[in-house]
């Protein structure tokens, strides 16, 4: 079964030394600017410069999404199994599948009802 | 006899095996804990490789899936947005957290390589042939609808779970910024 | 039978050069079927008929100055678009593009790699590729790019999952992972693409936005938004970005040839990778045309959408397929 996974990394290889030779020719070819300004180098910030970077706070959702993609992510990975050997078992497998997807279901719900999808 | 094959797998092996290492190191010892988080998913990474040259495909695929491409995602989240240096783990110097820290994992190592050289024995040398089947999808499959079947549904129930605590979680503390914003 | 290694490091060769310039010429195809839509020509004068104006892109990429904040964080900074791109590529090595052919007495695959779990590998590298953009926003220490990267994380984990679960049909359908399976399967079979209708708009939809292509390009979102996660990047280090994103379109529009429209096979003649490559070209053309035709949407709509709509109707999708399976 190893011998499968050969030209994946010969190929992976090739698909590193690419964007690596690249990010390479950016240092060696790219012009530079005949001066260098303080003014310059600061990022951008619509014309208002800044001092650091305060600390921020964002919006609860953003968690909130990262930690639901987590759960149906597992979802996932749990089903893609059964799926592939589903059309062997039959209907006590289908039963399988269907209580695992109901319990999520009910998660599903609540998170609904509890207006976790929902972007202010 | 020489054996090219074989000797990518241990060359593989060997590269995968300091990866995890360095990367586990590297994950208790960088001072900026984004850092420590990509450490972490280096780690995982290797572990995936790990995971490769058992063939156990499957295994390896979810672990990249799930750890390597959700959990951290939710680390980094709460890492870059979130804000906040953490202080050098090193500063100070050792308190007796530390020092216990080291000693009970100093213990654990010399735990495994006991039980390893009880259990294993001799047979650390030879090689396990296994089906060609081993590992993949299929049977994976198969073992979740005979022999793992409870653990497999109790895992839709650890989801619930899952999901309620971190809404729960996530409608306090909104509940919390909406007390402020009046 | 087995390649030997020396067939796969010169078809890895030559493939990754094929999905280069199948990169490079898709920006071409871009700019004339969008200014064509728009009734004007698009480039037209690097070359023939504007032939050579990839060329032209990438010598003026790599001349332009690599803009460099003094904010930024060195390593990640430069590493961010290098893992985007890598995870672009080294997705393409499971697609299957032909039968596989006998060469004097050596065999050549159709696919650069046949493993199991083929279909997992694509999604895996998928959500590593998320990490360029989260390192690479973080690493600029820009308010933008800070909050940008955000953007895109969350709509890419969102649609993620119903990318993932709308290709469960197919899998159950095919009852294996791997693409060269699946192929063969529909080549026995019809195309997955008529029982799974809404198996494929789904993945449609969600590929679209995993690829952050209009209607669902609020990452860059250069009109209205001050661009995301690359507001700091310039010259070659945002065109890694850019060519992450256009190979990652080319990779799912492949994936989705391979899922659905039964890869390379096609009807009258047994032509192989030239079918596979003229599917490759429909689906990345409609890819095209929508984002000539459809506004963008408002972020709220975007992740209402992913989680209210396309999620349970995915799963609805999913299990419906597996009753069925089982009752024929």
């Amino acid at each position: 079964m190893l011998h499968n996974w050969l030209p994946f990394l010969i190929y992976g290889g090739f698909a590193l030394a690419i964007p690596a030779s690249m990010i390479v020719a950016s240092f060696v070819f790219a012009q530079r600017p005949a001066k260098r300004t303080r003014a310059r180098a600061i990022p951008f910030e619509s014309g208002v410069s800044r001092g650091g970077l305060p600390p921020q706070r964002f919006t609860i959702s953003f968690y909130l999404t990262a930690m639901l993609f987590i759960v149906f992510d597992i979802e996932i990975v749990f089903l893609y199994p059964l799926a592939v050997v589903l059309h062997q078992l039959a209907w006590f497998g289908f039963l399988e599948l269907l209580f695992f997807v109901a319990i999520l279901v009910v998660a599903y719900v609540y998170v609904w009802r509890k207006g976790a999808f929902e972007w202010q | 006899m020489f054996d090219a094959g074989n000797t990518l797998v241990w060359i593989v092996w060997i590269v995968a095996a300091f990866a995890c290492l360095g990367s586990g190191i590297a994950v208790v010892s960088f001072t900026n804990p984004f850092f420590s988080a990509l450490a972490l998913i280096g780690n995982l990474g290797a572990l995936a490789v790990l995971y490769l040259l058992l063939s156990a495909e499957f295994v390896a695929a979810a672990q990249v899936l799930v750890y390597a491409g959700a959990v951290m995602v939710m680390f980094l989240f709460v890492i870059a947005y979130l804000g906040g240096r953490a202080d050098a783990p090193w500063a100070g110097g050792p308190s007796w957290q530390q020092v216990g820290a080291v000693a009970a994992a100093g213990a654990i190592l010399v735990e495994i390589v006991v039980a390893i050289g009880l259990k294993a024995g001799g047979r650390l040398a030879h090689q396990q042939h296994v089906l060609s089947s081993f590992g993949s999808p299929h049977a994976i499959g198969r073992l979740f609808l005979t022999d793992h079947l409870l653990a497999f549904e109790i895992t839709s129930i650890v989801l619930l779970v899952a999901a309620i605590g971190g809404v729960i979680l996530g409608s306090h503390s909104r509940k919390l910024a909406g007390e402020k914003a009046l | 039978m087995t390649e030997p290694w020396w067939i796969s490091l010169i078809k890895a060769f030559l493939i990754i050069n094929l999905v280069m310039l199948a990169f490079a010429y898709t920006t071409l195809l871009e700019r004339k079927l969008l200014g064509r839509m728009q009734l004007r020509y698009g480039p037209n004068r690097a070359g023939p008929y504007g032939s050579l104006q990839p060329i032209a892109d990438l010598i003026k990429l790599i001349r332009k100055e690599s803009f460099f904040p003094s904010s930024a964080i060195d390593l990640p900074y430069i590493v961010a678009p290098v893992i985007s791109m890598f995870t672009a590529l080294a997705a393409f090595s499971v697609i299957p593009f032909g039968a596989g052919w006998h060469l004097w007495h050596w065999h050549v695959d159709g696919e650069i790699a046949n493993v199991s779990i083929a279909l997992i590998v694509v999604f895996a590298l998928g959500s590593l590729g998320i990490y360029g953009f989260i390192i690479g926003g973080w690493a600029s220490e820009s308010k933008y790019s800070l909050l940008g990267s955000m953007r895109t994380c969350a709509q890419l984990v969102s649609y993620e999952v119903s990318l993932a679960l709308s290709v469960l049909g197919v899998v159950l359908m095919a009852g294996s992972l791997s693409l060269v399976d699946i192929v063969h399967k529909q080549g026995t079979t019809i195309p997955y693409a008529a029982p799974q209708v809404i198996g494929l708009l789904c993945f449609f939809v969600a590929g679209i936005a995993e690829t952050n292509r209009a209607p669902f390009d609020l990452p860059e979102a250069d009109t209205e938004l001050v661009a995301g996660y690359h507001t700091e990047y310039s010259g070659m280090r945002w065109g890694l970005f850019q060519t992450a994103e256009y190979i990652n379109m080319i990779t799912l529009s492949a994936l989705m040839v391979t899922l659905f429209f039964a890869g390379w096979h096609g009807p009258y003649a047994p032509l192989g990778p030239l079918w596979f490559f003229l599917k490759l070209l429909a689906v990345v053309s409609i890819f095209i045309w929508l984002k000539a035709t459809l506004p963008r949407l408002r972020y709220d709509q975007l992740m209402r959408f992913g989680w209210k709509v396309l999620l349970p109707v995915a799963t609805l999708n999913a299990v419906v397929t597996a009753a069925l399976v089982v009752a024929f």
